[in-house]
């Protein structure tokens, strides 16, 4: 018996260590092709990293396969894990000496990897891209103290899901532009056992079987603060922000509407998991989410458009983000060049990346790109749509993962029905020990 | 095979020299260092020399892309005042007391009952195991599901039973309770699994005596069965305490430390600030001070239970 | 004399056991089965209306679910049979032989169970890039062979043989590694059998090390393409819960047929009077 053990252990070490199957390769960064000289770029495979899944997974490996077919001289491996998990990678692998060629990741992490030193801003310079190109607030995220450090890919925000059925079965015939209206058209939709809607006495709100308006309650939820504050002409981050102060009544009063919606006006239900699939579902009659989720519309049985987000105070704000493509600091100059092939290819072809439902940032590509059911909302929003700084501490502060001081914030509020001053208070509170630290 | 061991099955697990045996005369220090061999070098390689090398970032600060730079005790000075770090202590700390009664006790008895004679119990014996070997990311995702506050198994029964709908996994008070319940769930069967193999080593004769002496069962299970098991449950105890508190998977799955920082717990923690505020040191930091704490439990664990061990 | 509990009784507590361990497996599956808007439909229902494979042809189709199962496979029964030959030599020297250090050679494997793979993964990760290792199956199958528990339990089972059978082969003439090959190791069967399930399965549902050690998806273990389908926090695409959960099912019914194929050994190990000699 030991002597098959033995046999067997050394067969499987010896196997296991020289085997690897496909994808074993490119350990070390050294190009598979020839490295021979001269000005034309010679055959090199580079790394990709994205943080993508589900659809939007497909369709990045749909594009990186087209390039790939496409030519002979640049060969792209793309790797996509969620996006955290991609970051330790791409700086573990760049403290190795193995960094990744092209990473992705969003306007407001690109603080972070510039104040570590990892990315490369010459790179992106000798792009020559044109800023006019691209759709100003996407451009001006990639930029860090008039640096800039990427080519944005495509912008996401938030806008208001409808269902046009319920819509009508409620007697409204427009989705809400502001407050009065949001909160009025909300009470109507939201029904209860009996059939009753919130704004009828004898509501029975603790029997809701429909409810008017729906939205997530982790970060997204501060993402609409965010907003609400904006459009109270208010913003206290920026990108070089040491500490915060931030004004009490308006961040209250960001905090108070949204804890309404839920508590008062009951309009909307506490701890929702997925307003999408809320929605999806015909429990819901709106929802604020992204245009990320256009794509998943297609089967929906009912009649559904999108709006523009509620302007509730004062001006037009809404939450938004950018994805954009960096080259980090990458010793062999072959692969620089490499990557910054592919990075144009991606960014002029970035219309077939609008199929997931994605703005893209090239307005060239954005005027090729079909019109998703529903896009016209989101575009319509460019002009007013806002960004979180891309601040070193960004990640921390914003970050979607406890523990984070806008996730405690949003939850205290939209979960816990704290008082608004206290939890702008423990915010600021929060904030400044991360910006400090 | 002749049997002079009279202390039962105690000898088994404990690490006591049998009575009446000499010990060996004269080192074996040359046969020992063949047989160690192997396993020490993966061992030293692969597990040793990358936790001492952690341990040493805690006295340092790193952000993963840069260079180390040695800071001393800063590390443990920050989480002196850092409140996270409180909140992540007393929520492992928590988590451990929800978790270990029912882990050892419903073990134990669930133990005896397929240590009794009936048909079927190896069924019920592979089915406890179920869940043990399922993949974290698995139980996670279906539990994540049966929680879920409007289309979630659970809610819909407790609301036809006439109860409220519960906030699994959004409430804060609650989001604790219901990953203990999971992990309760999935770790039952390997205690109890853990627990069989130590009740059969029991020797039947012990137990025949009892009955020829009018023990009644419980008497038998009190004076006879617990003290004999003490070993088995020490190991179970630690093992269990270990994974309790270093339990990671199904936390990242389901809470990923909220809601709020609920679900925040030592290894959460270290995961957040390691790999995703890339501070290392501070990362490794808490991993000292989880490593700390589980001694300290252990120490106290060996001390009431009173095993007897030959470190 | 001493009152029999009734076998209905037994069977009754027997079927609620199993109820329960069961329930959430059997749930997950009837709902993978269902179009995803009958999924998320209220109230719910343990026959689905629309009986449908499309969830699971999806994770096939989509994803390289298959790879994903084929290299867990090699890794786990590698990395199991490596720790298997190297800790029943390094437990039965630290369970039976007297040298200078065996104490704490002992205490320093055991106290490596309170350090977890997170205090470790970084430096482990940076020693693995530097020769080259990383994402082949060696990168997951050494760091598994450091395995402590099974050191933990084959050293308290070895110390707990008796030394007379020992004793009685040195009379006989028999050198330390026959005694050990011939006489002690057909003797631990059981233990043996319990450290190679307890093992196997802890290979195969590791997580967090196979997520940073491999780069391509192809080469991913199961538990890490699995966590895929529960998105993230931090991307914005919610998770469609019908393919996440198909790709679940399919995980359970691969765990299982591994699991119960060893299963036997394991079952026998505890029913052939476990851990005394």
């Amino acid at each position: 018996m030991r002597k098959i053990f033995a046999i067997l252990a050394t067969v499987a070490m010896s196997f296991s260590v020289f085997s690897g199957c496909s994808g074993n390769n490119a350990q070390s960064g050294t190009p598979s092709g020839a490295s021979g000289g001269g000005a034309a770029l010679s055959a090199a495979t580079i790394n990709y990293y994205g943080g993508w899944t589900g659809a939007d997974l497909d369709k990045m490996n749909a594009l990186v396969k087209k390039f790939n077919a496409g030519q002979s001289a640049v060969q792209v491996k793309f790797t996509s894990l969620q996006w955290s998990q991609m970051f330790t990678k791409f700086l573990a692998d760049y403290q190795a000496g193995a960094t990744p060629d092209v990473v992705a990741m969003h306007t407001f992490e690109v603080g972070q990897f510039v104040d570590m030193g990892v990315l490369d801003s010459d790179a992106i310079k000798n792009l020559n891209l044109d800023a006019d190109n691209y759709i100003k607030t996407a451009w001006d995220g990639t930029m860090m103290n008039n640096v800039q450090y990427g080519v944005p890919l495509d912008v996401n925000m938030h806008a208001l899901y409808y269902n046009k059925d319920l819509f009508k079965k409620a007697g409204i015939s427009n989705p809400p532009v502001n407050k009065a209206e949001l909160i009025a058209d909300a009470q109507k939709l939201t029904l209860d056992a009996n059939g009753k809607n919130a704004s009828e006495s004898g509501f029975d709100s603790s029997n809701i079987k429909q409810y008017g308006y729906g939205f997530l309650q982790n970060h997204h939820g501060f993402y609409q603060i965010f907003a609400l504050m904006n459009q109270q002409g208010y913003n206290p981050f920026t990108d070089s922000m040491t500490s915060v102060s931030l004004d009490s009544k308006k961040t209250s009063d960001a905090f108070q509407f949204l804890e309404d919606l839920i508590y008062k006006y009951k309009v909307t239900p506490a701890g929702e998991k997925s307003p999408i699939d809320d929605f999806k579902a015909g429990t819901v009659a709106m929802v604020v989410d992204g245009n990320w989720q256009l794509s998943g519309l297609s089967s929906v049985k009912f009649a559904w458009d999108t709006a523009a987000y509620p302007r509730i105070f004062d001006q037009k704000a809404v939450w938004g983000a950018s994805e954009m493509l960096t080259i980090p600091k990458n010793k062999d100059a072959n692969k620089v060049k490499a990557a910054q092939t592919f990075i144009k290819w991606l960014s002029d072809n970035s219309a077939q990346w609008a199929l997931s439902g994605q703005i893209p940032a090239n307005l060239k590509a954005l005027k090729l790109s079909t019109k998703m059911q529903g896009m016209d909302a989101y575009t319509s929003e460019l002009d007013y749509v806002k960004f979180l700084p891309a601040n070193k501490k960004s990640v921390k502060v914003f970050s979607s993962s406890a523990p984070s001081p806008i996730l405690t914030a949003a939850q205290n509020a939209m979960l816990n029905h704290k008082n608004p001053a206290e939890i702008t208070k423990q915010l600021e509170n929060d904030i400044n020990k991360i910006l400090a630290g | 095979m002749p049997n002079t061991q009279t202390n039962g099955g105690t000898a088994a697990l404990g690490l006591k020299r049998p009575k009446g045996t000499k010990p060996l005369r004269g080192s074996q220090g040359k046969i020992a260092v063949l047989f160690l061999l192997p396993y020490l070098a993966v061992f030293t390689v692969f597990r040793l020399g990358p936790s001492i090398a952690g341990i040493f970032i805690s006295f340092c600060k790193w952000d993963l892309a840069g260079s180390l730079s040695f800071i001393g005790l800063d590390n443990f000075k920050r989480m002196l005042t850092d409140s996270n770090f409180h909140i992540s202590i007393i929520n492992t700390l928590v988590f451990f007391v929800l978790t270990l009664p029912p882990l050892i006790i419903f073990s134990l008895l669930l133990a005896a009952f397929f240590n009794m004679k009936m048909r079927g119990r190896n069924v019920g014996r592979t089915v406890a195991i179920i869940p043990y070997v399922l993949i974290p990311a698995v139980v996670g995702i279906i539990w994540n599901w049966m929680y879920d506050n409007n289309f979630g198994i659970l809610n819909y029964y407790l609301k036809k039973m006439g109860g409220p709908s519960v906030q699994w996994l959004t409430n804060e008070h609650m989001a604790l309770t219901s990953v203990a319940i999971v992990i309760v769930w999935s770790f039952l069967g390997y205690n109890t699994v853990l627990f069989l193999a130590g009740l059969q080593g029991i020797s039947k004769e012990l137990y025949e005596a009892a009955r020829i002496d009018g023990a009644t069962r419980f008497q038998t299970f009190i004076k006879i069965t617990l003290p004999l098991l003490k070993p088995t449950t020490s190991m179970v105890v630690t093992l269990t305490m270990v994974n309790t508190v270093q339990l990671f998977d199904q936390i990242f799955v389901m809470t990923n430390g909220g809601p709020g920082t609920s679900t925040l717990t030592m290894v959460q923690y270290l995961y957040t600030s390691a790999f995703q505020n890339y501070e290392m040191g501070y990362g490794s930091a808490i991993e000292v001070a989880v490593l700390i704490i589980l001694i300290i439990m252990i120490f106290i664990q060996n001390k009431l239970l009173k095993v007897d061990e030959e470190v | 004399m001493k009152k029999k509990i009734k076998p209905g009784l037994k069977y009754l507590l027997l079927v609620a056991v199993c109820v329960v361990f069961l329930f959430p497996l059997v749930w997950a599956f009837v709902c993978s089965v269902k179009p995803e808007a009958e999924i998320l439909s209220y109230p719910p229902r343990w026959v689905p209306k629309t009986f449908t494979l499309s969830n699971y042809t999806t994770v096939l189709q989509k994803y390289p679910y298959l790879s994903w199962g084929v290299n867990s496979l090699i890794t786990s029964i590698a990395g199991t049979l490596l720790i298997l030959f190297l800790a029943s030599l390094a437990a039965y020297a630290l369970g039976r032989f007297h040298f200078r250090g065996r104490n704490l050679i002992y205490g320093t494997i055991v106290t490596m169970l309170l350090i977890p793979i997170q205090a470790y993964m970084i430096p482990l990760y940076l020693m693995c890039a530097k020769v080259g290792m990383l994402n082949t199956y060696g990168s997951i199958i050494f760091p598994s062979a450091a395995n402590v528990t099974s050191i933990f339990i084959l050293t308290s089972f070895f110390k707990g043989l008796p030394r007379e059978l020992e004793e009685a082969a040195r009379i006989d003439g028999c050198g330390e590694f026959t005694i050990f090959a011939k006489i002690m190791l057909p003797l631990s069967k059981p233990a043996l059998s319990t450290v190679t399930i307890l093992t196997f399965i802890a290979n195969w549902n590791s997580f967090l090390w196979p997520m940073i050690a491999i780069r391509s998806d192809k080469m991913l273990t199961l538990p890490v393409g699995i966590a895929q389908f529960m998105g993230s926090v931090n991307s914005n695409a919610q998770f469609q819960y019908g393919t996440a959960l198909a790709a679940c099912c399919m995980a359970i019914i691969s765990t299982m047929i591994v699991f119960l194929l060893l299963q036997r050994y394991f079952v026998e190990g505890i029913a052939t009077s476990g851990i005394k000699g």
